[in-house]
């Protein structure tokens, strides 16, 4: 009877401790939980002021590049032009009024340039103007900008419904097309750019790609800033960049986006099939 | 084996000490929920509630009364701390209703209504875990649940009724046995639940700041 009674009392005890052990785990779980959450919003909180950093940065660069632009122009179109209309309209006092008048009409149509340039300078592609025209409007006159220089040829094609994808996001796209174009500029060689814009219901898609010169797969690691921020700032807005080039093949960069999924504010990663 | 009282004291020290923070809180109540058990716990200890059954002392009325007060008084402030006075009243009724039939027409006056403690319990680890996943539901980062009183109090009162709870589920079979080991080890752990229960009382005491209001 005794004895019964004991098993009896040792089962009671294990049932307590399991019991509390239960208890300690609830404890345990809401302690945990709660660390946890904080982490969580912490380092959220950590990448969304990075992410305004990062927003920030590309909105000076705009502007930096956007004055940058406006100098050139400025130096070599601008100026060239009204020195020419000054020297023409130095008329010498032997000259017929026939030619006084040719020379009065072609420096009216030199101002003529000139304004029509001035106009389109003002139209130049700040952050506002992202804003206020839209992705597509702002690489179509980037692109109309850069074939009107001759020095290389820019195909743009639109596909799919164009709409709006975001502030933010066409901001971070658009940095991306200007430093893809810098560097096929700068470093590629290359005659020919195609960009192609692809509006799907799920997906967005931006491929830029010129026949330069290319680089090796294996280079991409070692590649300057440019490469690397274009793969950083599509991760910042939830995109995928992919990277493919190889020497002689040019060089493809393609920007993937769902438009309808939050921004992930996380690191990017770089393809290259090489 | 009565170490508890003064863990009880210690608390109604604290409660006297913070009761200027405290007053413009629910947790005003406690002053008078600690004065009570202080003195129910000293009664008990000086034999003033023995009454003469079966040529037997016998306290064991006043401890069903006791319990189901405590019982009372924690379900009224947890539902107030989950902002579900109403319902918490309801269910305060029934389970006192059901725990005086126990104890008045099941197990009699003179026995521990065990039935009814099991139930009062069942109905307070239900309302800690309910209070719990609240607190999971809307954690801010702004609050420390390590300084929250109301996380102390739930503390305490989830391992009171957790280690208690299979003890008195067997009290009824092994008690009246007077079984030697059965009634060593009741009083042992009977003494630990109200250890940890006051003394996570005492620290919610400690936690509670004027800004709190809860």
């Amino acid at each position: 009877m005794y004895k019964q009674d004991d098993s009896f009392i040792a089962l009671i005890i294990a049932g307590t401790i399991m019991l509390l052990l239960l208890g300690i785990f609830i404890i345990s779980f809401l302690l945990l939980y709660q660390k946890k959450h904080n982490q969580h919003f912490i380092d959220q909180e950590q990448l969304k002021s990075q992410f305004q950093q990062e927003l920030l940065k590309t909105q000076v660069e705009m502007q930096e590049q956007t004055l940058n632009h406006i100098s050139r122009e400025i130096h070599d179109n601008v100026t060239q032009v009204l020195s020419f209309v000054k020297l023409n309209l130095a008329i010498p006092a032997k000259a017929t009024p026939e030619q006084a008048e040719q020379k009065i009409s072609e420096s009216r149509n030199l101002v003529a340039q000139v304004i029509n340039d001035l106009r389109d300078l003002s139209k130049s592609l700040s952050y506002e103007h992202i804003m206020q025209l839209g992705l597509v409007q702002t690489i179509e006159i980037e692109a109309g900008r850069v074939n009107k220089s001759g020095i290389i040829k820019v195909d743009l094609a639109i596909g799919g419904d164009a709409r709006n994808l975001g502030e933010q996001r066409e901001l971070v796209l658009f940095r991306i097309f200007q430093e893809a174009l810098n560097n096929a500029l700068k470093h590629s060689g290359a005659k020919q750019l195609k960009i192609s814009l692809d509006y799907f219901d799920h997906l967005f898609n931006l491929t830029i790609q010129d026949n330069g010169v290319g680089f090796p797969a294996h280079s991409l690691n070692k590649s300057g800033s440019g490469l690397r921020n274009i793969v950083n700032r599509a991760a910042l807005i939830g995109a995928d960049a992919v990277i493919d080039s190889a020497p002689g093949k040019g060089c493809c960069i393609k920007i993937t986006i769902d438009p309808l999924t939050q921004y992930t504010h996380a690191n990017g990663n770089h393809n290259s099939p090489g | 084996m009565y170490t508890f009282i003064l863990f009880e004291f210690i608390a109604l020290i604290v409660m006297l000490v913070q009761f200027g923070k405290v007053k413009s809180t629910i947790y005003k109540y406690f002053l008078p929920y600690l004065i009570f058990i202080v003195f129910f716990e000293v009664g008990n200890l000086m034999h003033w509630f023995g009454v003469t059954h079966n040529h037997r002392s016998n306290n064991l009325w006043i401890s069903n009364i006791e319990i189901t007060i405590e019982f009372v008084f924690f379900n009224l402030f947890l539902n107030k701390l989950l902002n579900r006075l109403k319902t918490g009243f309801m269910i305060t009724s029934l389970v006192v209703l059901v725990s005086a039939i126990d104890i008045i027409f099941i197990q009699g006056i003179w026995e521990l209504g065990t039935f009814a403690i099991l139930l009062q319990y069942c109905v307070l680890i239900t309302m800690v875990c309910r209070f719990f996943y609240t607190t999971i539901k809307h954690i801010d980062i702004r609050i420390n649940i390590l300084k929250m009183p109301s996380f102390w109090l739930n503390t305490g009162l989830l391992f009171f009724c957790l280690s208690e709870f299979l003890f008195f589920s067997s009290f009824t079979y092994m008690a009246y046995k007077n079984n030697y080991h059965y009634l060593i080890f009741f009083f042992t752990i009977n003494n630990l639940a109200n250890v940890i229960l006051y003394s996570c009382l005492t620290i919610s005491f400690l936690c509670i700041s004027k800004t709190i209001r809860l």
